[in-house]
């Protein structure tokens, strides 16, 4: 009797408890509870729904032995299989999160690897293309250069070419100036020669610039005894000083002797006379030198007196070989 | 009176652990929950503080339930055998998910690192 008292105290305890604990839940139930909530907001519904939905039944069992008999060892023990369920979703739902990470990680990776291959690419292309661009230059470069050496042959050999028509510019200057002053001293020579000559002829003949030319005249009674033909010794000297004059001379100048006398006598003998006189004269120069076919003789007789044929001086006078140079 | 109490006695355990009086041996429970014990082992749980934990719990707690039914509580072990095959699952996917968690920072670091020698190339031209 006393033991069902007991009993019937202890079981009034166990109710009494039961209907306290309908409020207070196990600690277990709470940290059952606690777990599914985490997961729940977690990433478990999106990605462990099954696991989920397990741990949600779980709790379910559990909570209905909490509504039946609270605090009991059944909700206990549902409660701590419901709370690792939970957490096991939650642990799932890591999984398949660490798993997706992974997963795009190691896209990124080989994006990343892609982008600095394609980097790389574009590098060498671009590297590639200023290569290029280089070379070309560089041969333009070279062609210029060789444009320019040529031309700078082709100069060169132009000035060569240039410098040697000048050298040989200057050399014929030179000799034609070394025969301009041979000529030059030639011609001082020959006028200092010309000029000695003429003194020398000054002193023996009278010398007159006509308009028929340059006339010497010689005295007819130092060349010719009188009425002949024949050249006096002491004419030789005279003459010879003329012919000395007139190889100076240039050789286009044509020479004339002409034979005058005075009015006495025949006309005709006259002329005669003065005819192979100037003949004399003209052979002895030719003879001394004087060139044959620039010098001619021609007698004049009476015809062309100087002076008055009246007075022994007139026809002194009168008498005389004209030597003309035209 | 002494039956009566039996009585009562037998109804309360019936209330407790919900019927079956000639429970039979949870072989199969101990044998799923050694599996899993194993399988938790070979994830590397023991190596992860969290699944470290868990995989205790379940170990001593098969090992409880190997007491129960050596006293033939059988019943009560398979109870007990619940909760360890249910902590031995979350070792391991506590470890799974850890190793995971753990290959993809190592992945995120080798793209943070390959970015960062990337980096310096493109913008030092």
């Amino acid at each position: 009797m006393k033991k069902l008292v007991l009993f019937s105290s202890l079981a009034i305890v166990a109710l009494s408890l039961a209907a306290c604990g309908a409020a207070k839940p196990t600690k277990e139930l709470e940290d059952a509870r606690a777990a599914y909530q985490d997961a729940s907001r977690g990433k478990a519904a999106e990605l462990a729904p099954d696991k989920l939905l397990s741990a949600k039944q779980a709790l379910d069992r559990a909570e209905g032995a909490f509504q039946e008999s609270p605090g009991s060892y059944q909700e206990k023990s549902l409660a701590y299989i419901a709370q690792r369920m939970a957490q096991l979703a939650s642990a799932q739902a890591g999984q398949i999160d660490a798993q997706k990470a992974a997963e795009k990680a190691e896209e990124d990776y080989k994006d990343a690897q892609d982008q600095l291959r394609k980097a790389a690419q574009d590098d060498a292309a671009r590297t590639a293309a200023a290569l290029r661009e280089n070379q070309s230059k560089l041969d333009k470069v070279r062609r210029d250069l060789a444009d320019q050496d040529s031309k700078l042959g082709e100069a060169a050999n132009k000035l060569k070419a240039q410098e040697d028509e000048l050298a040989k510019k200057k050399a014929e200057l030179e000799a034609r100036q070394k025969e301009l002053e041979a000529e030059k001293a030639a011609r001082a020579e020959a006028e200092k020669k010309l000029a000695a000559a003429m003194k020398s002829l000054a002193e023996i003949a009278k010398i007159k610039e006509e308009q028929r030319g340059l006339v010497i005249t010689l005295d007819g009674s130092v060349l010719f005894a009188s009425g002949k033909t024949a050249l006096l010794p002491i004419a030789e000297s005279k003459l010879e000083t003329v012919a000395n004059v007139l190889q100076q001379q240039s050789d286009d100048k044509k020479i004339v002797v002409e034979g005058h006398t005075d009015s006495v006598g025949d006309d005709a003998k006259n002329l005669k006379l003065s005819q192979d006189r100037a003949e004399s004269v003209r052979s002895f120069l030719v003879s001394h030198g004087v060139k044959a076919d620039r010098v001619s003789a021609v007698g004049k007789g009476e015809s062309v007196p100087v002076a008055d044929n009246k007075t022994p001086e007139g026809r002194a006078n009168n008498r005389r070989v004209e030597i003309v140079i035209k | 009176m002494r039956f009566l109490s039996g009585c009562l006695a037998a109804a309360t355990t019936c209330l407790i652990i919900g019927c079956g009086a000639a429970a039979p041996v949870p072989a199969e429970q101990v044998t799923q929950t050694e599996a899993a014990i194993r399988a938790a082992s070979e994830v590397g749980a023991p190596s992860i503080p969290k699944a470290a934990l868990h995989l205790k719990m379940a170990n001593d707690q098969l090992q409880t339930a190997k007491g129960l039914m050596n006293e033939g509580s059988n019943d009560e072990a398979r109870l007990v055998l619940d909760r360890a095959r249910v902590d031995a699952e979350l070792a391991i996917a506590l470890a799974k998910e850890a190793t995971l968690r753990t290959q993809a920072a190592e992945a995120l670091a080798k793209v943070t690192k390959l970015r960062a020698e990337a980096t310096p190339r493109s913008t030092a031209k």
